[in-house]
C-alpha cells in the first residue's frame, strides 16, 4: 500500500456516515477509482471544494491493493471550470460525459485517452458554444477510446466493406452497418447514405442538418441502450428534441 | 417459526423505514405491543394524517394542513420578497433562524441532471408564473450553495430576467466563528466579494 499521486476528476459524490464522502474519481493513470474522504462531507477544510465535479485535480491516496475504497489524503485543484454550471445545458453535457465514464468503465482500467477527452470537454464547455455537432463529436469519440463504437465500415455480418453510397442499413443489435445482401436476412433500419457515411468518417462537423443529428443521436442512445444495458439519466437533457 | 401473523407484519413495515432494520422493528413492534392502547391510536392517527391531511399551499407549495398555508397568509411579512428553497425542511431551518420576514417559494430539489432532475421537475414555471401575478420586486434564492444549488440559482435568475425583478442570492462567505486561516481559497473569494459595509 503506498501513497500515489495523480490527476483526477470527479464522477460522483456519494455521502457515507455523518462527515465522509465517497467519490467516483477518473485518474490520468489508472482509469477509475472509488475513494473515501474522511472528512469530506462536512464543511471541514481538506476538501472543502476541492473533491467536487467541474475540475481537473491532483489527489494523492492510499492505494488498496485488495478491493475496496482508496483513502484521499489530499486534494489540490489544478485546473477550475466552474462557471459551467450556470447553464444547465452545458452543466448538463458535463454530467452526462462524467455519466459516461462512470457506468462505462470498470475500476483501475488505465483510460488516459479517456481522461483526455473529460478535459477537453471541460474546456470546450469553458469555453465555448456548445453545440450538438460537438456533443455527438465528444461521445463518438468516448465510444471510440472505450472500444464501444458501432461499425460503420465493413458489414457486421458478411465483414466486407461497404462503399460510401450503399451504406443504408443500420443493425443495432449487431452493432453496425449491413451491406445490401445481408440486409435481406437481418433485422435493421434504414438511413440515408449521408448520416452513415458521416458516421464512419467521423465528420460530425458537416452534420449540419438537424433531423440527421436527431436520427444520430438516437442511433447511438439504441446502441448504447441495447449493447451496454446503460439508461444515462442526463441523456434527455443533452439530445435534440424532435 | 415466526411471530404470529400481525406482529410479523408490523416488523415488516417497520423495517421498511429508512435506518430500520429487521432488530430494531422487532424491538418496536414488541414496544407498541406493550404499549397503551390509546398511544397506539393516537401513533396510526397520526400517521394517517400525514398522508390524509398534509398537502402542498398553492400558492409557496410549503407543506401544510390549510391552504394558503399560514406564512402566506400573514399579513405582516414582507410582500414584496419571495425567498426560493429547494425543500420545506429548508425553510425551517431558515424561518427558524430568521423569523416572520420572508414569504417563501418551495421548488422541491434542485437541477440535478446526474439524477435526471431538469428544471421541469421542480417548482420554477410556478415561481415565474407568481412573480408575474404580484407585486414582487425581489426574489432571494437561497438554494444550496453547491453544483446544483447553485446551478438551479442562475436557471431561475435567466427566467426572471424578462421580468424586471430584482434576483439576489444568499450570501456565501467564511462562517460565523471561522477562521481565515482554514477557509479555502473559493470561499475566501466570495467573501471579498460579498464584502459589506461595517455600519
Ligand atoms: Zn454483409
Ligand atoms: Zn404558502
Amino acid at each position: 500500500m503506498g501513497l500515489v499521486k495523480d490527476q483526477a476528476i470527479v464522477l460522483k459524490k456519494l455521502s457515507y456516515g455523518e462527515s465522509d464522502r465517497i467519490v467516483h474519481l477518473f485518474t490520468r493513470t489508472f482509469g477509475k477509482i472509488s475513494g473515501i474522504a474522511k472528512g469530506g462531507n462536512k464543511s471541514i477544510r481538506r476538501f472543502m471544494n476541492t473533491l467536487e465535479p467541474l475540475r481537473i485535480i491532483e489527489i494523492e491516496y492510499f492505494d488498496n491493493r485488495m478491493k475496496g475504497l482508496s483513502k484521499i489524503q489530499n486534494a489540490y485543484v489544478l485546473e477550475d471550470f466552474q462557471g459551467i454550471e450556470k447553464d444547465f445545458r452545458k452543466f448538463s453535457v458535463a454530467t452526462f460525459f462524467m455519466e459516461v465514464a462512470d457506468r462505462l468503465t470498470k475500476e483501475k482500467e488505465p483510460n488516459p485517452r479517456l481522461f483526455q477527452i473529460l478535459c477537453s470537454t471541460y474546456r470546450e464547455l469553458k469555453n465555448t458554444e456548445v453545440t450538438f455537432q460537438k456533443i455527438l463529436r465528444l461521445l463518438l469519440d468516448s465510444l471510440e477510446v472505450l472500444g464501444f463504437l458501432p461499425n460503420f465500415k465493413t458489414c457486421v455480418h458478411c465483414n466486407r466493406e461497404v462503399s460510401n453510397g450503399n451504406k443504408r442499413f443500420f443493425s443495432n443489435q449487431k452493432g453496425g452497418i449491413l451491406c445490401e445482401t445481408c440486409a435481406r436476412t437481418n433485422l435493421h433500419k434504414t438511413y440515408s447514405p449521408e448520416l452513415l457515411t458521416f458516421f464512419s468518417h467521423l465528420e460530425i462537423s458537416e452534420l449540419k442538418d438537424e433531423g440527421y443529428l436527431a436520427l444520430a443521436f438516437e442511433i447511438i442512445e439504441n446502441f448504447i441502450r441495447y449493447h451496454l444495458d446503460v439508461e444515462f439519466k442526463s441523456f434527455k437533457f443533452i439530445k435534440p428534441v424532435p | 417459526m415466526g411471530y404470529p401473523g400481525p406482529v410479523e407484519r408490523l416488523i415488516e413495515n417497520l423495517s421498511k423505514l429508512p435506518g430500520i432494520g429487521r432488530k430494531t422493528a422487532t424491538r418496536l413492534a414488541f414496544f407498541l405491543l406493550n404499549s397503551r392502547v390509546d398511544y397506539v391510536k393516537e401513533l396510526s392517527q397520526s400517521i394517517q394524517d400525514i398522508k390524509e391531511k398534509i398537502k402542498l399551499c398553492s400558492i409557496c407549495f410549503n407543506i401544510t394542513d390549510i391552504d394558503p398555508c399560514t406564512i402566506c397568509k400573514d399579513q405582516k411579512r414582507d410582500s414584496s420578497v419571495i425567498c426560493v428553497v429547494e425543500e420545506p425542511s429548508h425553510l425551517m431551518v431558515l424561518e427558524q433562524a430568521y423569523p416572520g420576514v420572508f414569504r417563501y417559494h418551495v421548488l422541491h430539489g434542485v437541477i440535478n441532471p446526474l439524477e435526471g432532475i431538469g428544471p421541469e421537475d421542480l417548482k420554477i414555471a410556478e415561481l415565474v408564473q407568481r412573480v408575474k401575478d404580484s407585486g414582487i420586486s425581489e426574489v432571494l434564492i437561497a438554494t444550496n450553495l453547491n453544483l446544483e444549488g447553485n446551478s438551479t440559482a442562475y436557471y431561475i435568475a435567466d427566467q426572471l430576467k424578462p421580468l424586471n425583478v430584482k434576483v439576489t442570492r444568499i450570501a456565501s462567505g467564511i462562517p460565523a466563528g471561522g477562521d481565515i486561516i482554514y477557509t479555502d481559497p473559493q470561499t475566501i473569494k466570495n467573501s471579498l466579494e460579498n464584502r459589506r459595509d461595517i455600519f
